[in-house]
């Protein structure tokens, strides 16, 4: 509160009302929501990077195919459930996997990269936002009138686990 | 002149004659058109005696009667209207109540208890935009409308409160307001993963991460009891569970537990998103300790100089936190 005064006039911050404001539980709030925007940020690049390590350890012995498609399966329902999402500020795993893939786009960008790894990673990347992409209205009017039930249905048959 | 005199005759006469010929004639009462009859003045008292009764039902009846001997007459027809709409209100009939809220504003726009009923309803039903709108919609015509105030900041706190559940719910959800068994679920996620962390030998730390892991997935599975009750193979269920971010969290949870062997990688977005339910509760603390240290940091404060440049430029003052620029005497402007 003094240094607020010190950088308000005295006059100015009466008009304002600023002297009986309560700045201290206003910053308390919007610290508090901007702390757990980091936190879930944080969460969800370990995500990814856990998703990441997984297909690396193919190359190691303690490789593990089962945990890595189980995983991958999480990774999908958590991004599918973000594209519900209004706010796209909140679509932590989203932004995760974008900057992922800014990472690893500007890694393979090397002019020591061999032409096969990007062409491979260009290929997975494909691949894997194929797998994220919601059925369109007339997709699911056809699936409709198939009588293979809705587009709810269809959504979640993407996002299957088994 | 003369021909100016009997054009006007002339026009003053057609104008007589003919209006004569257009109105509609005179009711034989004017209180049927301009006033409700006598029996839907009764009606309306009654209906007001059976609603201070609480007798709303019998209170409905007769306000329907008033509105059927009453129409025409704005000014009654609004008030039985408003009348109506909180007997339904109090009958928990609120799609009722709401129409009669729409028709008190359809008959006077400039009336702000109709606005009020309109948002009781739609308060009611759940639809907590409109339900601000309505209540806005009365604070303009009314400013000083304490209670209205009140209801409208009831309002926004409740759209506040939904979108932050829809969002996030698990996220957002504050410590404080856990049950007992969930808080200590989620001490045990943080404690068995700090456990983890300490080399103590295999089975103690593949067993601290599993239980953290576990842990974690139980207090989502309360979390989507509380939120959606007992699971059922039904559409509905799955249309309210599939939004649910518990249920994501729920299979992470779930996933960790299962992995042959530890992934500290693995274990840390548990942590963090462990942490981020404990927020409210870590700024609480962190403001209490700040409310203690607030004399010794102004008493800090007040032995520091602070340099800056005054908005007035005259001067680079050395100014006391209680003082003011000696150039521009506080006012941030050339003098």
């Amino acid at each position: 509160m003094p240094m607020l005064r010190q950088y308000v006039p005295a006059a100015q911050a009466q008009a304002l009302g600023l002297d009986r404001l309560n700045v201290a539980a206003l910053l308390d709030n919007r610290m508090a929501a901007q702390f757990q925007v980091i936190l879930q940020r944080l969460a969800a690049q370990g995500e990814v990077s856990q998703g990441i390590f997984l297909v690396v350890e193919l190359l190691l012995p303690t490789r593990n195919f089962l945990q890595l498609y189980l995983w991958w399966q999480y990774l999908k329902m958590r991004y599918m459930q973000e594209q519900a999402q209004t706010n796209a500020q909140q679509r932590y795993c989203q932004q995760a996997f974008v900057e992922m893939d800014r990472t690893i786009s500007g890694l393979l960008a090397h002019r020591l990269c061999p032409e096969i790894l990007r062409k491979g990673y260009g290929m997975i990347s494909a691949y894997l936002a194929k797998q994220v992409v919601l059925p369109t209205r007339e997709q699911a009017e056809q699936q409709r009138a198939g009588g293979a039930g809705g587009f709810l249905s269809q959504a979640m048959s993407r996002c299957n686990i088994m | 002149m003369w021909v100016v005199v009997s054009q006007t005759l002339g026009t003053f006469f057609s104008i007589l004659f003919s209006s004569t010929a257009v109105l509609p004639p005179l009711p034989d009462s004017i209180d049927s058109v301009f006033m409700a009859s006598e029996q839907a003045n009764r009606a309306k008292s009654e209906g007001t005696a059976a609603y201070s009764r609480g007798d709303y039902q019998t209170a409905t009846n007769l306000f329907t009667t008033a509105v059927e001997h009453g129409a025409g007459d704005k000014e009654f027809l609004k008030i039985i209207h408003s009348n109506r709409s909180a007997a339904y209100f109090n009958m928990k009939q609120y799609e009722k109540a709401l129409s009669d809220g729409n028709k008190c504003v359809e008959l006077d726009a400039q009336w702000s208890k109709g606005y009020g009923r309109k948002g009781d309803a739609l308060y009611a039903l759940r639809r907590f935009g409109e339900a601000y709108n309505a209540y806005n919609a009365a604070l303009r015509i009314a400013p000083a409308d304490q209670a209205m105030k009140e209801k409208a900041e009831k309002a926004m706190a409740a759209i506040r409160n939904e979108s932050s559940s829809a969002g996030s719910s698990a996220s957002t959800s504050s410590a404080s307001d856990d049950s007992v068994v969930v808080k200590y679920l989620k001490y045990a996620t943080l404690g068995l993963f700090f456990t983890y962390l300490i080399p103590l030998g295999g089975m103690v730390n593949s067993w601290s991460y599993r239980l953290s892991a576990g842990a974690f997935a139980i207090e989502q599975i309360i979390g989507v009891y509380k939120r959606h009750g007992f699971p059922r193979l039904a559409e509905d269920y799955a249309a309210r569970l599939m939004p649910d971010s518990a249920l994501p969290r729920l299979l992470l949870g779930f996933f960790v537990a299962m992995s042959p062997r530890p992934y500290l990688l693995a274990l840390i977005p548990i942590l963090l998103m462990t942490i981020a339910s404990f927020t409210q509760n870590i700024f609480q603390v962190g403001s209490s300790i700040i409310y203690v240290l607030k004399p010794i940091q102004n008493a800090i404060f007040e032995h520091t100089v602070w340099t800056r440049q005054c908005p007035c430029h005259r001067r680079k003052s050395h100014a006391h936190a209680s003082s003011v620029c000696a150039g521009c005497s506080g006012t941030g402007s050339w003098s």
